[in-house]
């Protein structure tokens, strides 16, 4: 692994703040012609500035703080919809639920009626509690997202 | 060799114990009474040196994206400041969220285009003011270069490279940036140049080519 030259990290600080002496100038131009490390480091240096700084940094605009407080009003906007909208999903949740098991309830109470095997009834109802949740849900959900725009 | 001697850098930005005892004041004021015009100046204290942290992360082909990016970091601080615990400088925490938010941003951003390519149109566009249009050219395909090498660095040395080089920061200013000791700093700086001087004699470049 190559070694690290302290010397231009140590000029270079020195020379960003103008403090370099015309006797230490000569002194590090020797150093560089001799140091490997350094002349590598001056190289790519010089290709950077030339790079990076031929580049205009862009301003900001003036109204920047006010657009982020506009930002800031969205963002606290989206977040009132959100809350609200959490509170209908919870709400259409419990709404499928009720009419699912008011249809589940109803099929167990005719089947036992009609005096089936207990065996059957719980074969039936098993998947139709899944699928009636699961309608009712849709149906709930699709009923919501025509009436969201209403109620916002 | 002339490159090397510039104009002092200005500590205009470098942090003082004034400035935080301001801040303490402020964000206390805003604490109590939530009042926007509070958060408002001190977003506009921050907002320079937010948003070239930011463009230092992101690179100076993604400019209009900086913009978004500078304007969640404040979103994210206000969402934030009531757990602010004042355990470390208010602005050295603004400096962590900024750099975290342009990290994840750059990484998603890669993620969704991983390949950008330094082309000579969106070169032509960074570089403009020669005059002679050949000189022009090779100037602007050797500056694309660099920058393309620079792509290939790892991320705290580009944003090192680029706070030091294109913000022209003092070592102190970029030090309060990253939160990293000084010298710690300079060895970012160092082992920066040494792998962009790697990657750019793997693209042929000779010493010859820009020894001074």
């Amino acid at each position: 692994m190559k070694t690290a030259c302290p010397e231009f990290e140590r000029r270079n600080a020195k020379l960003q703040h103008g403090h370099l002496p015309q006797e230490e100038l000569s002194h590090w131009q020797a150093h560089v012609s001799a140091c490997r490390d350094c002349r590598e480091q001056l190289l790519v240096h010089e290709k950077l500035q030339n790079a990076l700084a031929a580049i205009a940094v862009p301003e900001l605009p003036q109204n920047f703080s006010g657009l982020v407080l506009t930002r800031l009003a969205e963002a606290r906007t989206t977040n009132a919809i959100a809350r609200r909208r959490r509170a209908w999903l919870y709400l259409y949740w419990i709404a499928a639920l009720a009419a699912s098991i008011n249809v589940v309830g109803g099929i167990t109470l005719t089947m036992w009626n009609l005096q089936f095997n207990h065996l059957a009834i719980l074969l039936t109802l098993v998947p139709l509690s899944f699928f009636a949740l699961s309608y009712a849900e849709r149906i709930f959900a699709r009923l919501l997202r025509y009436f969201a725009p209403l109620l916002r | 060799m002339s490159a090397l001697w510039q104009e002092p850098r200005s500590d205009r930005n470098a942090l003082s114990a004034e400035e935080g005892a301001e801040d303490s004041a402020l964000i206390q004021k805003y604490l109590e009474s939530r009042d926007e015009i509070l958060f408002k100046a001190l977003v506009e204290r921050y907002q320079e040196r937010v948003f070239r942290l930011v463009l230092s992360v992101l690179g100076p082909y993604a400019q209009a994206e900086a913009q978004d990016v500078a304007q969640d970091v404040f979103v994210r601080v206000y969402r934030q400041l009531p757990n602010f615990r004042g355990e470390c400088a208010f602005v050295t925490w603004v400096y962590r969220i900024a750099y975290n938010q342009a990290l994840t941003h750059k990484q998603r951003a890669r993620a969704r285009m991983p390949h950008v390519p330094i082309d000579a149109p969106a070169a032509q566009a960074l570089f403009a003011g020669e005059a002679d249009p050949y000189v022009h050219a090779a100037q602007t395909e050797r500056r694309a270069q660099v920058l393309a090498c620079m792509e290939r660095l790892p991320e705290v040395y580009r944003t090192t490279l680029n706070l030091f080089y294109w913000m022209e920061r003092s070592v102190e200013e970029i030090s309060a940036y990253l939160g990293a000791p000084a010298g710690t700093v300079k060895s970012y700086l160092h082992r920066g140049r040494q792998k962009l001087y790697e990657e750019l004699k793997k693209q042929g470049w000779r010493d010859e080519d820009g020894l001074p």
